[in-house]
């Protein structure tokens, strides 16, 4: 039986993104993409003379399976006050079965703006920290203020070559409020040659979110007391009421309590901080640097 | 059914110590001289120099007199009947209205076994005075006995040593009943249906009774000392049935089963109690999804009743953790209770699969059963206990 983390072995990149300037933040994806082993593809050119990026993952072990991320300015910005929006699109290794999605807003009005950005060479999760960032909770999460985007080739465990899959979520209350996200959230994924999207809790359809430990009867309050917390391998769900299918991710564990607030702490040879912070059953959190270089993936704590 | 837990509880390192049982007796009967009686393998001799055979009356409030193994009693022992000079296994007092006595099985030193028969299992005395069964007391030269068993200790584990000590007694109900209680005396379980096929499947710190056949209360057993959980250096577990009659607990129905009636010892015992709240109960733990216990917080729990398989169409075992809650609970509202993880079970793990219950799986190559399971609905998570049954 595995437990503990699936190591991506390769690079992390944990930055606080400048998102003050919109070519500025598009650079800083492409170069922290870029630092975790994505390889650039090719340049786009978006609006008001900006230049976008699409980029690869690298080939995840056994399938070799990638995925492609562009991200560029269309234009579009918010309804109020016209701060620029900028796109994201998600898309298999071939560049189909693709997703666009309006996932960050660009702002220098009340100091200069910044996220969390922490990628490795399968995945990037992008959230907003008002304790880190100039403007602290004038750009907090709203619907002006977009922030999130969390997605990646997962861990498979099906390692047949020529298969493409990934997983993408935006927007409501996403992974940075709970790791199982409310209706408002928007998502994407593809598996097995299926691809849906749209808001999450439609009623056949299970949108990308995380598992935590809690007991048989659901009925039951939880979480677990804060002192002894389990911690386990992030297991995430996609797939339909019928074909329901647990994945899991890079770099990462849930730890089956409640959090709030930023935390970061060293386990393992790692450094890790927490990446939901909705004070709800179960935190993600991401290894956001490496002491040692882990050769064989393990886990202790 | 305590010899059958005995020889296997002693063959998996488990320690054992005897615990005498009561005997009691109805002792109006008439005694001749030279009339034996033969308790326990041992025949004693009654003799007396008198001409007529008298009978032995017992008064209320009379000495109880411990069996004196091949001791020698003058008649000046005995109120108000003197005897001569006499050899005898026991004295019998009581009383026509308190018409029994009970005496302890004295303890013979080291060896729990008496003249070849195992103590403290029950007496079935023979020969010319009375006659002695398992049966009540109320049939003059019937007796019973009960009360004897064993103590039975798990061995220590490495996790901070922790150990379980229970005793395992037969009762005096009139039927064949055991009792099981914990040492500290907070858990005292009556309930187990003796006259069943049994089976057990035990380890060093934990074992399982259960009813092939039977899934509901009063026909499973389990008791573990827990690997502990984060600074627990003990954890002990205890669910199964109370009242022989009517039996509650003990169920293997379904995964809840388990805090149905309970025991709980974290450095502090708890038991279950009709006034216990829903948040102290018991739990196994496995992943499941869903923030709270609202069906908004769990997005109507799509996946309650689903199978949760990876992509390669394998299940996912989960460690097998109990959670309870050993004190009151704050009743704040999530994150106050103190209902946290406090061990696992050996050798075990909760499945992601349903299986039906008794079924047999294959883990690492080895045999094992599932043990208990449920099929899971948008209240209850779907899973299965699996328990290995060799290594």
């Amino acid at each position: 039986m595995t437990f503990g983390p699936n190591y991506s072995n390769g690079p992390i990149v944990s930055t606080n993104l400048p998102v003050y300037n919109v070519q500025i933040a598009l650079n800083s994806i492409r170069d922290a993409l870029v630092e975790a082993n994505w390889e650039l593809v090719s340049e786009i050119a978006g609006s008001s003379s900006t230049t976008g990026y699409e980029l690869i993952s690298f080939p995840t072990p056994g399938g070799l399976v990638q995925m492609r991320v562009s991200v560029w300015y269309d234009g579009t910005n918010t309804v109020l006050f016209g701060w620029p929006i900028l796109a994201l699109k998600v898309a298999d290794g071939n560049g189909l079965n693709d997703f666009t999605a309006h996932f960050l807003t660009i702002r220098s009005d009340v100091g200069n703006k910044t996220v969390r950005f922490v990628c490795n060479q399968h995945q990037f999760m992008c959230w907003y920290d008002s304790t880190l960032s100039p403007g602290g909770s004038s750009y907090t999460t709203n619907f002006f203020n977009r922030n999130t985007a969390f997605g990646g080739v997962p861990v498979l465990f099906d390692t047949t070559l020529g298969q493409q899959c990934y997983w993408f979520q935006y927007g409501g209350t996403d992974l940075r409020q709970s790791i199982v996200p409310d209706s408002n959230t928007s998502y994407a994924w593809l598996h097995n040659g299926v691809l849906k999207s749209g808001l999450n809790n439609v009623a056949a359809t299970l949108a990308p979110s995380f598992m935590s430990e809690r007991g048989s009867d659901l009925v039951q309050t939880t979480p677990f007391w804060n002192a002894n917390f389990a911690v386990m391998a992030p297991i995430l769900l996609i797939g339909t009421t019928a074909t329901l299918v647990a994945l899991s991710i890079w770099d990462a564990i849930v730890v089956c309590g409640s959090y709030s607030g930023r935390i970061t702490t060293f386990a393992d040879f790692c450094n890790w901080e927490n990446v939901t912070d909705g004070g709800q059953v179960g935190t993600l959190f991401h290894v956001t640097g490496k002491q040692l270089a882990l050769t064989v993936p393990g886990y202790s704590y | 059914m305590i010899q059958w837990l005995r020889t296997n509880l002693l063959a998996c390192g488990w320690t054992v110590q005897k615990i005498m049982a009561h005997a009691r007796f109805e002792v109006t009967f008439a005694i001749f001289d030279g009339a034996t009686i033969a308790v326990g393998g041992n025949t004693f001799t009654f003799t007396d120099d008198e001409d007529e055979p008298f009978a032995v009356h017992i008064t209320p409030g009379d000495i109880l007199a411990t069996l004196a193994n091949l001791g020698r009693h003058t008649s000046e022992d005995i109120n108000p009947n003197p005897w001569d000079d006499y050899e005898v296994g026991m004295m019998l007092i009581g009383s026509v209205s308190v018409p029994y006595i009970e005496w302890n099985v004295p303890d013979p030193g080291d060896d729990e076994f008496y003249n070849g028969n195992l103590l403290p299992m029950a007496l079935t005395p023979t020969g010319t005075v009375g006659i002695f069964d398992y049966n009540p007391n109320s049939t003059p030269g019937q007796g019973v006995t009960w009360g004897g068993g064993f103590t039975f200790t798990s061995l220590p584990h490495d996790f901070g040593g922790g150990t379980i000590t229970i005793k395992v007694q037969t009762i005096d109900t009139g039927q064949c009943d055991i009792v099981i209680t914990t040492s500290d005396g907070e858990g005292v379980f009556t309930g187990i249906q003796v006259a069943q096929a049994w089976r057990l499947l035990c380890n060093p710190y934990q074992f399982f009774m259960f009813v092939n056949a039977t899934l509901t209360a009063g026909y499973f057993f389990l008791c573990a000392s827990l690997k502990p959980y984060g600074q627990l250096s003990q954890a002990n577990f205890i669910s199964g049935p109370i009242n022989a009659v009517l039996p509650s607990g003990g169920n293997r129905s379904d995964l809840d089963g388990i805090g149905s009636r309970y025991y709980v010892n974290v450095s502090g015992g708890y038991m279950s109690s009709a006034t216990s709240t829903l948040e102290q109960v018991p739990n196994f733990v496995f992943p499941g999804w869903g923030a709270g216990i609202t069906a908004t917080q769990k997005l109507n729990n799509k996946i309650g009743g689903l199978n949760i398989r990876r992509d390669n169409g394998k299940g996912i075992p989960y460690e097998a953790f109990i959670a309870a809650c050993v004190t009151e609970p704050n009743q704040g509202g999530i994150g106050d209770d103190k209902i946290y993880i406090i061990g696992a079970l050996w050798d075990a793990f909760i499945s992601s699969v349903y299986s039906p219950v008794n079924s047999t799986e294959i883990i690492n190559g080895a045999a094992a059963i599932t043990l208990i399971s449920q099929t899971g609905n948008a209240n209850t998570s779907r899973g299965a206990l699996v328990v290995q049954t060799e290594v």
